[in-house]
């Protein structure tokens, strides 16, 4: 298993999820041309991970950095997948902590993350940055 | 008598000097405080010049971050999915103005006749519906396990504008011929938003 690395694009985000650390990032913007070339391979990624987890019975912490600025509204189900995903990873004994960043005025973005916390019932920590 | 008035009309454009043409529409979105618009035919490439130069005109104002997200909305929904048909050419438009409360993002483009009832039921559902109806809306979608549909979208798209938006939309559909009809939409975004 090894961790993912996937750079940033024009209409696309970066992503970092170490599987050494198990510090996950997500950052920059989401709107791409096909979300499906875009999120198959992360979602295949994670699955594998999933399974790769619980096989190992490993226990520990993952903390999840959401940074993305802005997401679109045909990237959200996928997003909303991977969120599904760190939830079997937690019900799996995994300790799960999502850090969701934000500009302290953008309070629609503050509200989906709000929502997500909601639906998911995993650990969320809002965090404002200063635009 | 019809006829004879389209003919007329047509006679009309075609003697119309482009000079006389540039100025009337040049006065015309002084009018209407235009910010920025296009007409023609759209591509993800001239989604991000549009987005950028937004970004120029309105500023680094909070407000702009909304338009932002507004707009990618709108801009998809032409170029992308749900609104359009395949390899069609017939320019579409957009335009992000300033009322005095408000700014504005509208579209226009063409559709096939017979996606009206489910556009126009999807639109009145979402002006019918509150905050808290639509949150709702949003989120049985969000977690059901249905794909996107086969132009890549999700059906999210305009309930999370019409959230984002606070506002109802404003929309038409113009008949173009027997088969087709030009459909606009406006999304009001206060100027005072998030300040």
């Amino acid at each position: 298993m090894n961790s993912l690395r996937i750079y940033k694009g024009d209409t696309t985000p970066s992503l970092d999820f170490n599987i050494e650390t198990m510090e996950f990032f997500m950052e920059g913007e989401c709107r791409p041309e096909n979300v499906l070339t875009c999120f198959e391979p992360i979602i295949k990624w994670m699955d594998s991970y999933v399974d790769w987890l619980k096989n190992k019975k490993s226990a520990g912490r993952l903390n999840f950095n959401f940074k993305l600025e802005y997401y679109n509204s045909s990237s959200a189900k996928f997003i909303f997948n991977i969120f599904k995903q760190l939830k079997v990873i937690q019900s799996n004994g995994i300790e799960v902590n999502v850090f969701w960043f934000y500009y302290l005025l953008d309070e629609d973005l503050l509200e989906c993350g709000q929502e997500y916390e909601k639906i998911l019932g995993l650990k969320f920590h809002f965090l404002a940055l200063q635009e | 008598m019809f006829f004879s008035f389209v003919e007329s009309r047509q006679i009309h454009y075609m003697n119309y000097s482009s000079s006389q043409f540039a100025y009337d529409t040049h006065q015309l979105m002084d009018v209407k405080s235009v910010r920025l618009s296009f007409s023609g035919e759209f591509s993800s490439e001239l989604i991000s010049v549009l987005l950028l130069m937004a970004k120029k005109t309105i500023g680094g104002r909070p407000v702009m971050k909304k338009i932002y997200n507004v707009m990618i909305e709108c801009l998809e929904n032409i170029t992308k999915h749900a609104f359009i048909i395949e390899g069609d050419t017939f320019p579409a438009i957009f335009v992000l103005g300033k009322d005095n409360d408000f700014y504005y993002l509208a579209t226009g483009n063409k559709i096939i006749q017979d996606e009206i009832p489910n556009l126009q039921g999807r639109l009145e559902k979402v002006n019918g519906l509150d905050r808290v109806g639509l949150k709702r809306w949003y989120n049985d979608i969000l977690t059901d396990d249905e794909g996107l549909s086969q132009n890549g979208g999700s059906g999210l798209g305009i309930i999370d504008m019409a959230l984002k938006s606070k506002h109802k939309f404003e929309y038409s559909f113009q008949k173009i011929d027997v088969d087709h009809s030009f459909f606009t939409l406006k999304v009001k975004i206060n100027t005072a938003d998030q300040l």
